[in-house]
C-alpha cells in the first residue's frame, strides 16, 4: 500500500494537543531546541502540510522561509489560541502586495 | 544603455524585426500577466474568507479544549490523547495554471463521511479514547478540531497557490515592464538614429551627385 503524506502540527503543547486526536500528527515543542529537532523530523518525514502556530512562525521566520518554495510540506500558519495576531493574514497581505504592487486586499480597512 | 547599430539597410531591417519580436513577446506576456492576475484575485478573496472562518472556528475549538482540560485531570487527558486518532492521509495532486504548477490537496477517504454536512460529531471519526473517564467537553473539542482539519487542508493549498502565483506574476510583470519601458524604446531609438543616418548619407550622396553633374556640365 502506498503511504500517503500526512498533516503535521508544530507548536506549544497546549496548542497542538487538540489536533492530536483529530487526524494530525502533533509535534509538541516547548523550547527552541525542540522546535528545531521536530522541524528536521518533519522535513524528513512524509508530510504534505505543516501547521505552525503564530508564535513559532514569528520566532522561526528565517527557518521557515525556504520552505515556502518547496513542494512539500506546505507551511500554513495557525492563528494563536488565545488572541490571534494575524501573522498568517500579514503573510497573505505581503504576497498580494508583491504580486499586484499594491495592497488591494485590506485597503481602507485599517 | 544604447543599442549600437551600424547605419546600413541590413541593420535597419534587423532592428525592425527585433522590434516586431519584442512587441509580440510583450503582448503575450501581458496576456499571461492579466490571466494570472484574474486567477490570483479569485483565490485571494477565497483565502481571506477561509482564514477568517478558520480563526473563528479554531478559537471555539481551543475554548472547548481548555474547558475539557479544566474538568479533566492532566493525567487523564494525557492518557486519552496518547493514542493518535488515526492520522488523516492527504492526497496531493497538481494543477497547471498558466504554466505554474500548483498543488491541490484533499483528505483521503473522508468524502462519504462528510457527505451529510450537518456538523455534528456523529459523522466524524470514533474517538480513540475511553468515554468513561473523559468528559463530553473533550468529545466536543475533538470533534471541533476534526471539523477544522479539512478547512486547514484547503487553506494550505490555496495559500501555497497564492504564493506561487505571486512569484510568477511578479516575474511576468518585470518582464512586461522591461520590454515595454526598456527594450522596445531603445530599439525604436536605434531605428530612428539609423534611419536618420541613412537619410543623411542619402542627402550627401545627392548633393555630391549634383555637384559632380555641375562640374561635368561646366566642361
Amino acid at each position: 500500500m502506498r503511504v500517503m503524506p500526512k498533516v503535521a502540527v508544530l507548536g506549544q503543547r497546549d496548542a497542538v494537543l487538540g489536533f492530536k486526536a483529530s487526524g494530525a500528527v502533533a509535534f509538541p515543542a516547548d523550547n527552541p531546541k525542540e522546535v528545531r529537532e521536530h522541524l528536521n523530523a518533519i522535513l524528513q518525514g512524509d508530510y504534505a502540510i505543516l501547521l505552525v502556530t503564530e508564535e513559532i512562525a514569528e520566532i522561526f521566520e528565517k527557518d521557515l522561509e525556504p520552505l515556502y518554495d518547496m513542494p512539500k510540506p506546505v507551511v500554513t500558519i495557525l492563528p494563536d489560541a488565545r488572541k490571534p495576531r494575524g501573522v498568517g493574514m500579514e503573510l497573505l497581505r505581503r504576497r498580494v502586495e508583491r504580486a499586484v504592487g499594491a495592497d488591494i486586499l485590506f485597503k481602507g480597512e485599517e | 544603455m544604447r543599442i549600437k547599430a551600424n547605419a546600413t539597410r541590413q541593420e535597419l531591417a534587423r532592428l525592425k524585426a527585433r522590434i516586431r519580436m519584442a512587441q509580440r513577446g510583450h503582448r503575450l506576456l501581458k496576456d499571461k500577466r492579466d490571466q494570472l492576475m484574474r486567477e490570483f484575485m479569485s483565490i485571494v478573496h477565497e483565502s481571506r474568507q477561509l482564514r477568517q472562518e478558520l480563526e473563528e472556528r479554531l478559537n471555539a475549538a481551543y475554548r472547548s479544549f481548555s474547558l475539557a482540560r479544566a474538568v479533566l485531570s492532566p493525567s487523564v487527558l494525557e492518557e486519552a490523547l496518547m493514542v493518535p486518532g488515526g492520522a488523516e492521509e492527504i492526497s496531493v495532486s497538481y494543477r497547471n495554471i498558466m504554466n505554474v504548477v500548483v498543488p491541490e490537496m484533499e483528505i483521503q477517504g473522508r468524502e462519504d463521511e462528510q457527505a451529510d454536512d450537518t456538523g455534528d460529531d456523529t459523522a466524524g471519526m470514533l474517538p480513540s479514547y475511553g468515554l468513561a473517564t473523559t468528559s463530553s467537553d473533550l468529545d466536543d473539542a475533538i470533534s471541533k478540531f476534526q471539523g477544522i482539519l479539512p478547512l486547514l487542508v484547503r487553506l494550505s493549498h490555496i495559500e501555497r497557490t497564492i504564493h506561487l502565483l505571486a512569484d510568477e506574476i511578479e516575474k511576468t510583470r518585470r518582464r512586461v515592464n522591461a520590454l515595454e519601458h526598456v527594450l522596445i524604446p531603445e530599439l525604436e531609438q536605434a531605428v530612428k538614429s539609423v534611419e536618420m543616418r541613412l537619410e543623411e548619407i542619402e542627402r550627401s550622396n545627392i548633393s555630391r551627385l549634383m555637384k559632380i553633374k555641375e562640374i561635368v556640365r561646366a566642361h
